[in-house]
């Protein structure tokens, strides 16, 4: 014998060799997994989705490892509507038996179609919305919500569930009677909705009467019997509640449903009206800010135009300006030049005028200057001399003052002025031996 | 009579796509394999003390 945990062997004790485990122990409860399955199956087989699961769970619990037990959990889950909750048992039990398991079909169905994947996350996002709605008391949002999920998922017992809820709070029960039994068809022990049956006065009879009308569906004619059970589903979500007495309460969802059949008129006014609002509000409100962003900028530019005019008139007047007073000392240039003509013209007639007397008196005095070995007085005073007038005894006198004043060069090159301007002058004999050397 | 607030109350949210890792590592159900397995650790703890 093998151990049923480890795949030990056994020994004579009953024992397991490895895990220590009893073997009758073990043996007794996964026969006790094994029979709560077999009860889970049968219940599943007549649409007692509720106690199917209250076995299942049971035979988990024997042995958690029961793989055909697990896979029918997450079955009812997902017929139920708890698609997620099916995915879990699902993704446990292939974790325990990765081959030959059931389970990997399941997965790989609801994987291989990210849209019915979608679908079901977006199905709980939404009861649970319109669950907090009814938490919150906002049940007009809840009836809403829940409508439109029903209308998609019509085995979703939760919703219904929470649906004949929000029906008998609101003084229907007729409405929530037709919610729960609805829920008996898909999972005819269910039972909170027994439970509301019983609390809302529905005799047992009546109960157990429409129990047998949902043990009628089989499995051949379950196709054919959802789309009877999708129509009358949809009667009941968009009609439900038109014959109502007291239509202020939830007349509005229903009519909010019937409008929806015409969504194309509604998306045609729409844009209609869109157009409209866009040609009336938006149109001028932008034409009037372009307009003032014209305007705006034309006042721009005038400022900067008249600005510039202002300096343009500006450097026109300096210009005017600057050539006047080039004019001017053009006229003052000219006037200088006039004024030094006269006064080289005055200048020539006075040296012209100038007596003779003041040379000869200059020329004394260079002589005079040399007799006292005043050398440099004598040489200023002939260098004047020369300049009012040219002659043999200005040359004589600043050659010897060049002589007395040792310097040499002067000296011969005022005696040669001599010699060449007045080559018959009586001083040429004297000054001879200075012009030989 | 039913009381609204309260069985609302019992209605627990739907487990969503983005809930399901989660779900999958908490789901620790014992069974009567772990059950005797502790029992089994306990009376060999106390063997060797």
């Amino acid at each position: 014998m093998e151990c049923l945990n480890c795949g030990a062997p056994v020994l004579e004790n009953g024992h397991c060799s490895q895990c220590g485990m009893n073997y009758k122990l073990l043996a007794k409860a996964y026969n006790t997994s094994n029979y709560y399955y077999n009860l889970g199956l049968d219940r599943a087989s007549v649409r007692d989705l509720t106690g199917a699961i209250d076995a299942l769970n049971l035979a988990l619990k024997y042995n958690k490892q029961n793989i055909n037990a697990r896979n029918l959990l997450g079955l009812i889950y997902y017929e139920m509507g708890e698609t997620v909750l099916g995915l879990t048992q699902w993704v446990i039990s292939s974790n325990y038996l990765p081959e030959n398991n059931m389970a990997e079909r399941y997965i790989k169905e609801v994987q291989s179609d990210p849209l019915k994947l979608e679908e079901a996350n977006q199905l709980a996002k939404q009861f649970n919305q319109a669950l907090a709605h009814a938490k919150q008391g906002t049940k007009d949002l809840a009836f809403i919500q829940l409508k439109r999920i029903l209308s998609n998922y019509p085995h979703f017992v939760k919703g219904y569930l929470l649906l004949a809820l929000l029906y008998l709070d609101n003084g229907n029960p007729d409405k929530a009677k037709k919610a729960l039994k609805r829920v008996l068809r898909i999972d005819k022990n269910n039972t909170l909705a027994v439970k509301y049956l019983s609390e809302m006065g529905v005799a047992p009879k009546d109960i157990i009467g429409m129990k047998e009308s949902s043990h009628r569906i089989d499995v051949d004619s379950a196709y054919s019997d959802e789309d009877q059970y999708k129509s009358d589903l949809e009667t009941f979500v968009e009609k439900g509640l038109e014959n109502i007495d007291n239509p202020d309460l939830t007349v509005g969802s229903y009519q909010e449903i019937n409008h929806s059949k015409f969504n194309l008129i509604y998306v045609a006014v729409g844009l209609v009206l869109g157009v409209l609002v866009f040609w009336l509000l938006v149109l001028p409100t932008k034409l009037n800010s372009a307009n003032q962003k014209n305007r705006q900028q034309e006042l721009a530019y005038s400022e900067e135009i008249s600005k510039k005019n202002v300096t343009i008139s500006d450097l026109e007047g300096q210009v005017e300006d600057l050539n006047k007073q080039i004019q001017a000392q053009e006229e003052e240039k000219k006037k200088e030049k006039n004024s030094q003509k006269d006064s080289k013209e005055a200048f020539q007639i006075i040296k012209n005028n100038i007596p003779n007397t003041t040379y000869e008196t200059l020329c004394s005095e260079a002589a005079t200057a040399i007799s006292g070995n005043d050398y440099q007085k004598a040489i200023d005073l002939c260098n004047v001399a020369l300049q009012i007038q040219e002659g043999e005894e200005a040359y004589y006198y600043l050659g010897k003052a060049y002589l007395g004043n040792q310097d040499e060069e002067n000296a011969k090159s005022a005696f040669i002025s001599l010699k060449d301007n007045y080559p018959e002058s009586d001083h040429l004999d004297e000054i001879k031996s200075y012009l030989s050397e | 009579m039913i009381n609204f607030d309260e069985e609302v109350r019992k209605f627990k949210p739907c487990l969503e796509v983005s809930q399901a890792e989660d779900a999958i590592y908490k789901n620790d159900v014992k069974d009567i394999t772990d059950v005797l397995e502790e029992m089994l650790q306990q009376v060999n703890g106390k063997k060797t003390k």
